[in-house]
C-alpha cells in the first residue's frame, strides 16, 4: 500500500501556501488601473439590480472600477437624455435588436486572443446562432461569468442529454463531481461533438488511464471507440452500457452453437435455478453475463488461450 | 475520524490570512455554511449513495473571497469531512495570473456487505479455507464470514498556474495526482463456472500539462504538452481454484490492468482572414507505453499448463496516434456562413507481435494481433440566413475508415448527409427541424475469432461469414430525424416539446444486429405566474429497439445463409428483439412565502425503465437448441431486462433570518426498485448441478431501498 498521507499534506502545504502567499506576490504585481469615481452611478438610479450585480461580478472585480457600464453597452448619452428604452444602448436582452454576431463582438473585442475561444468560429454553437450572451452575462459572479451553475445551464438546451444522465447507470454529473465541459469545449474543437481530446478514447482514458493499456491482447473495438459499447452520458444498464450483456457481445460474437450462437435466454438464468425448475444455470446468463468469465473486456495480458479470449 | 480532517483545517487559513496584517487591504466576502443530515436508509446504502456519502454526519461548506487592488484570494470548501469533500484554493490578478490548488474527492459505491469464503479480500491474493482441496461445491452462502464493500474512492490534488503578465503570450502548466482505492467486482470464471471476486483498486495516476501560446488577432498559436502515467500496485489477482483437482494447489489468476505512460505534444494555430474568414490549423502526436511479461505457465481447473514463448519474452507495447486538423469558416456575406475541414486520426500499434503456444490447446498458437485504425473526415457546412428569420444549415461530409483486425483490414467509408432549418419568426417561438443521413459502405466481411482454437476460426464460423457483420463497422443506412419547438407566449410561460427519431439499418448484415431504432419524446414548462410562485414540469420518454439474428446448429458452407428459412435440427435462425423503454417526469413548485424571507420548494421526480428481450428460436426440437427442458419459445423470454423505478420527494424551505444568515432545512424520500431477470431468484452458489459450479459474492444483486433523509444547515454570509 502506498503512503497517502505525504502527499496529501504537499496538497495542505500547496493550498496554504496559496492563501498567504497570493496577496504578497499582488503587491508586486499590482495592475495599475485608472479608477472611476463611481462606475455605473448614473444607472443606478433606474437598474439598481444591474449596476449591483455588475459591481459584485468578476468582470466588476477584475475592473476595479476602471471601466463602467458603457463598456460593454455603449454610449448613455442618449439614452439619459432622449429616449430611455433598449434601442439607444447596446442592449444584450432578447429584444435589445443586436443580433448573436454583434452581442459577441462585444465581448471579442476584449477577448477575442483568448485561448478557449480560438476555434469558436468553428464552433457548432456558433452556427447554431448562438452568442456570449446565450450562456455567459457580464453582470455574473459565477465561474466562468456563466448565467446559471455549467450543468444546469448545458441541460437547458440540451433535455435528451439531461434525461439520459438521468438514467441508473450514470457519470456523477447531476452530483456535482464531472461537469459538461470537463469533455466537451463549447466553444469548439477540432473533433466531433466538440470533444476535448483528438478521439474519444484519448478523453475517456484521462480518467480511466488503467484502460489505456497497450495490452498483449486487445479488444479492437475497445482500442477503437469507447463508445462502440458504452453511452457516455447514461443509460438503463450497468457500466454505462448501450445494450445488457450477453446481447451487447452477442451482437459481434456470432458464432455457432453453444458458447456464442445461443442467445442465453430464462431458461439458462437464475430464474432456471435447478432448485425452481429442475434446469442447469449457465455462468453466461447470471450475473454480469459474458463478463463472469471475460474479466478483461477491456484488454489482457494473460496467459494462452485464455488471455486471447480476454478471460485472464 | 472518518476523514483527514487536517485538510478541514484548510478551511480556517484563508481566515486567519484575511485577518492578518496583510489583509489590512483586502474586502473579504464568503460565507461559512455548517449543516447537518439525518439519513435513514432502508436497503442498498451503496446505491442510494452510489456517488455521494450515504451516512448521517456533520459537515458543510466554506467560501471565503479576498478582493484588493493587488489580486484576489478565494477558498472554497465543500462537504467537509465527507467521501465526496472538495477544497479548493485560488490567488492571482485578474487578467493577469492565477495560481490554484485543489483536493478532490470522488466516491462510486457499488455494493456493500458483499460476502466470500475467501480471505484476502482487498489484497490480490485470495484463499480458500481449503487450499488445494477441491470442493465438489461452494460453501453454503452462511459459513461466508468474509464480508467487504464493493467501493472505490478517487482522491485527487494538484495545482496550476495560469499566466497572462505578458499578453498576448500566456502559459499554463498544472499538475496532478489521483489515488484510487477500493474494491470492484471481476469475474474470474472457466468452461463451467464462473466465480465473482474482489479486485483490489490502488491505482495513482499522475498528469501534467503545459501549453505555451500567443494570441492576439489575427493570429492565435499554441504548443501544448501533456504527460500522463498510471500505475496499478498489482499485475494481477491471484486466488486459489475451489474447483480445480483433489489435492491438487491451484493458484490461478486475472491479469490486472498494466503501468502505462502516455505522452502528447500538440500544436493549435487560427488566423483571422478577409471576408470574416479564419482558418484553424490542428496538430498532435501521441505516444501510449506498457509492458508485460509473457507469462510461460498458468493454472486452469487446477491442471498446470505450459506455453511456449516465442525469443522475446517481454511484452513492449506502444501505441502512436497522429492527428492533423483543418478548418476553414467563412462569412463572406451576411446571410452565409461556410466551413471547410479536415480531420485524419491515426493510430500505429507498434507493440510486439508475440507467438504464444498453449500447450494445454494442444499446441495451438495464441499470438497477439495488432490492431491499427485510420479515419480521415472531411466536409462542408453552410448557414444561410434566409428571408422569413429562417436559419438553414445544411451540411455532408465523408469519414473514411480503415481498421485492421484480427482478420484482414477494413475499409469502410461514411457519407453524411444533413439539413437542419430555424425558425424565428414569431416573437413567442422558435421551432427547429433537422434531418440527417448516414449511408456506411462496409465490402468486408466479419469473422468471429473469439474461438477456443487458436487463431484460426471454426468451421461454423468460417462458414457463416459471408452473411455476418459486426455492427461497429458493418454497412449501415442511418436516419435521424429532430424536431423541437419552444414556446414562450408570455414573459411567464416557457413550453418546449422535442422529438428525435433514429433508424439504423444494417442492411448487409445477415447475421448479427440488423435493425436498432431509437425514439425519444421531450416536454417541459415552466410557469413564473407572479414573484411569488412558479412551476416547472418535464416529462420524457423513450424506446430503444434492437434486432438480432443469429444462426444456431450445426452449421456448414451449405446450410449457413439465414434466409435458408426452413428450420431444422442442424441450421435455423434465432432472433432476438430487446427493447429498452424509459420514462421520466417531474414537476417542481418554489414558492416565495414572505418575499426575500421565506422560500419554499417541492420537487417530486419519477423515473421507470422498462426492458424486455424477445427470444425465437427457429426450431426448438434440436438437441442443442439452447432452450432447457421444460421451456418454449414463449416461456424464455425475458420480461424484465434492467427495470427499475426510482421516486424521489424532495421538501425545503430556506428562511432567512437576517441579511447575514440563512436557513435551510427539509426532507427527501428516495424509493430505488430494481427488477432484472439476470438476477431473480439470485443464488450467492448459483449452480450445483455437475455441468457446471460457481459462486457470486452479490455484486448489484439487490440494489433496492427506501431512505428518508432530514437535512439543516445555516449559512453565515460576511
Amino acid at each position: 500500500m502506498r503512503n497517502r498521507l505525504v502527499p496529501k499534506l504537499a496538497v495542505a502545504w500547496s493550498l496554504a501556501m496559496i492563501t498567504m502567499g497570493g496577496g504578497l506576490l499582488g503587491q508586486f504585481l499590482a495592475p495599475d488601473l485608472a479608477q472611476a469615481a463611481d462606475p455605473g452611478a448614473d444607472c443606478a438610479s433606474c437598474h439598481e439590480k444591474s449596476v449591483a450585480s455588475f459591481k459584485n461580478s468578476y468582470h466588476g472585480k477584475a475592473w476595479n472600477g476602471a471601466n463602467g457600464c458603457q463598456s460593454c453597452h455603449g454610449s448613455t448619452d442618449q439614452h439619459l437624455k432622449t429616449e430611455q428604452s433598449k434601442k439607444t444602448i447596446f442592449s444584450f436582452a432578447k429584444d435589445g435588436g443586436q443580433s448573436a454576431e454583434e452581442m459577441s463582438n462585444k465581448c471579442l473585442g476584449c477577448h477575442s486572443g483568448s485561448k478557449h475561444i480560438a476555434l469558436w468560429e468553428s464552433s457548432k454553437h456558433k452556427s447554431a446562432g448562438l452568442s456570449c450572451n446565450s450562456c455567459h452575462t457580464g453582470h455574473s459572479k459565477l465561474p466562468k461569468n456563466l448565467k446559471m451553475p455549467q450543468t444546469e445551464l448545458c441541460f437547458s438546451c440540451h433535455k435528451d442529454i439531461k434525461a439520459e444522465s438521468g438514467k441508473q447507470s450514470h457519470h456523477p454529473i447531476k452530483e456535482g463531481k464531472v461537469s459538461c465541459s470537463d469533455c466537451h469545449s463549447p466553444h469548439g474543437s477540432f473533433s466531433d461533438k466538440a470533444l476535448k481530446g483528438e478521439s474519444t478514447n484519448e478523453l475517456c482514458y484521462k480518467c480511466h488511464a488503467e484502460k489505456r493499456g497497450p495490452f498483449l491482447h486487445e479488444h479492437a473495438p475497445v482500442a477503437e471507440n469507447c463508445l462502440t459499447c458504452h453511452n457516455s452520458h447514461g443509460s438503463n444498464h450497468n457500466k454505462l452500457l448501450t445494450q445488457k450483456a450477453p446481447n451487447l457481445c452477442q451482437s459481434c460474437h456470432i458464432g455457432t452453437s453453444g458458447h456464442f450462437g445461443a442467445p442465453f435466454n430464462r431458461s439458462k438464468s437464475f430464474d432456471a435455478n435447478p432448485a425452481v425448475s429442475g434446469t442447469y444455470t449457465s455462468q453466461r446468463a447470471v450475473s454480469r453475463a459474458c463478463l463472469n468469465c471475460h474479466a478483461a473486456i477491456h484488454g489482457s495480458n494473460g496467459p494462452g488461450r485464455y488471455g486471447k479470449q480476454l478471460a485472464k | 475520524m472518518k476523514k483527514c480532517t487536517y485538510i478541514s483545517a484548510l478551511a480556517l487559513m484563508p481566515l486567519l490570512y484575511a485577518s492578518g496584517t496583510l489583509a489590512a487591504d483586502y474586502e473579504v466576502t464568503g460565507a461559512i455554511t455548517p449543516s447537518v443530515k439525518g439519513v435513514n436508509v432502508n436497503g442498498s446504502k451503496a446505491k442510494f449513495g452510489e456517488y455521494t456519502d450515504p451516512d448521517s454526519a456533520i459537515t458543510g461548506g466554506v467560501e471565503v473571497n479576498a478582493d484588493a487592488d493587488t489580486g484576489f484570494v478565494t477558498f472554497n470548501a465543500g462537504d467537509i469531512g465527507q467521501d465526496t469533500q472538495s477544497y479548493k484554493a485560488e490567488t492571482g490578478q485578474y487578467g493577469r495570473f492565477k495560481l490554484d490548488a485543489f483536493y478532490n474527492e470522488i466516491q462510486h459505491n457499488n455494493t456493500f456487505d458483499a460476502k466470500t469464503f475467501y480471505s484476502g479480500a482487498g489484497t490480490n491474493q485470495l484463499t480458500s479455507p481449503l487450499n488445494g482441496i477441491r470442493w465438489a461445491t461452494a460453501p453454503a452462502p452462511a459459513t461466508w464470514g468474509n464480508t467487504f464493500d464493493y467501493e472505490v474512492s478517487r482522491n485527487q490534488y494538484g495545482a496550476g498556474l495560469k499566466v497572462d503578465l505578458l499578453k498576448p503570450f500566456f502559459a499554463n502548466f498544472s499538475v496532478s495526482r489521483e489515488d484510487r482505492e477500493g474494491l470492484r467486482p471481476i469475474g474470474a470464471g472457466n468452461t463451467n463456472y464462473a466465480a465473482e471476486l474482489p479486485e483490489p483498486v490502488d491505482y495513482q495516476t499522475d498528469l501534467m500539462q503545459a501549453e505555451l501560446g500567443y494570441g492576439k488577432d489575427p493570429y492565435f498559436v499554441s504548443a501544448g504538452y501533456t504527460h500522463s502515467k498510471f500505475d496499478n500496485a498489482y499485475d494481477a489477482l491471484y486466488f486459489t481454484n475451489i474447483y480445480g483437482v483433489d489435492g491438487v494447489a491451484d493458484n490461478e489468476l486475472v491479469t490486472l490492468p498494466p503501468d502505462n505512460s502516455y505522452g502528447k505534444f500538440d500544436l493549435k494555430g487560427r488566423v483571422k482572414m478577409p471576408l470574416k474568414s479564419a482558418l484553424a490549423l490542428g496538430y498532435s502526436k501521441a505516444k501510449a507505453e506498457a509492458d508485460a511479461n509473457v507469462f510461460e505457465s498458468y493454472n486452469v481447473s487446477g491442471v498446470a499448463r505450459t506455453v511456449t514463448v516465442g525469443t522475446d519474452k517481454l511484452f513492449n507495447g506502444q501505441v502512436d496516434t497522429t492527428n492533423y486538423s483543418a478548418v476553414l469558416t467563412s462569412s463572406p456575406l451576411n446571410f452565409l456562413d461556410g466551413k471547410l475541414f479536415y480531420k485524419n486520426y491515426t493510430t500505429q500499434n507498434k507493440s510486439d507481435q508475440i507467438s504464444i503456444v498453449d500447450n494445454g490447446e494442444g499446441g495451438k498458437d495464441y499470438s497477439n494481433d495488432l490492431f491499427d485504425y485510420d479515419k480521415k473526415s472531411y466536409g462542408i457546412e453552410a448557414g444561410l440566413k434566409l428571408p422569413g428569420h429562417v436559419t438553414l444549415t445544411p451540411s455532408f461530409s465523408k469519414v473514411a475508415t480503415e481498421v485492421a483486425r484480427a482478420t484482414g483490414d477494413q475499409e469502410y467509408d461514411d457519407k453524411i448527409y444533413g439539413i437542419n432549418a430555424k425558425w424565428k419568426g414569431l416573437d413567442f417561438m422558435v421551432a427547429n427541424i433537422g434531418y440527417e443521413r448516414m449511408d456506411r459502405e462496409n465490402d468486408a466481411t466479419s469473422v468471429d475469432t473469439a474461438t477456443p482454437i487458436g487463431n484460426t476460426p471454426t468451421a461454423s464460423v468460417i462458414a457463416m461469414s459471408p452473411y455476418t457483420r459486426m455492427y461497429d463497422t458493418a454497412s449501415q443506412e442511418r436516419d435521424t430525424y429532430k424536431f423541437g419547438i419552444d414556446l414562450f407566449p408570455t414573459d411567464m410561460l416557457n413550453l418546449g416539446f422535442t422529438v428525435r427519431h433514429k433508424e439504423i439499418d444494417y442492411n448487409e448484415t445477415g447475421i448479427g444486429l440488423t435493425d436498432q431504432r431509437d425514439t425519444a419524446y421531450g416536454v417541459s414548462a415552466d410557469f413564473t405566474p407572479n414573484d411569488t410562485v412558479s412551476f416547472s414540469a418535464y416529462v420524457d420518454y423513450s424506446v430503444a429497439k434492437f434486432e438480432l439474428l443469429q444462426r444456431q446448429g450445426t452449421v456448414i458452407a451449405a446450410n449457413a445463409s439465414p434466409d435458408d428459412t426452413v428450420p431444422t435440427d442442424a441450421a435455423y435462425n434465432v432472433t432476438t428483439t430487446q427493447k429498452d423503454k424509459s420514462l421520466d417526469w417531474g414537476i417542481g413548485v418554489n414558492v416565495n412565502v414572505i418575499p426575500k424571507t421565506l422560500a419554499l420548494r417541492a420537487q417530486y421526480d419519477h423515473t421507470k425503465s422498462d426492458g424486455s428481450a424477445d427470444y425465437t428460436y427457429g426450431d426448438n426440437s434440436a438437441a442443442n437448441d439452447g432452450i432447457a427442458t421444460g421451456w418454449t419459445n414463449d416461456t424464455i423470454d425475458y420480461a424484465n431486462w434492467d427495470d427499475y423505478k426510482k421516486d424521489s420527494l424532495l421538501l425545503k424551505a430556506t428562511y432567512s433570518l437576517s441579511a447575514q444568515v440563512d436557513l435551510t432545512g427539509g426532507y427527501a424520500y428516495e424509493m430505488y426498485e430494481y427488477n432484472d431477470g439476470h438476477n431473480d431468484n439470485y443464488a450467492y452458489v448459483y449452480q450445483t448441478a455437475a455441468t457446471g459450479v460457481g459462486y457470486l459474492s452479490g455484486a448489484g444483486s439487490d440494489p433496492d431501498y427506501t431512505a428518508n433523509v432530514v437535512f439543516l444547515s445555516a449559512k453565515y454570509k460576511f
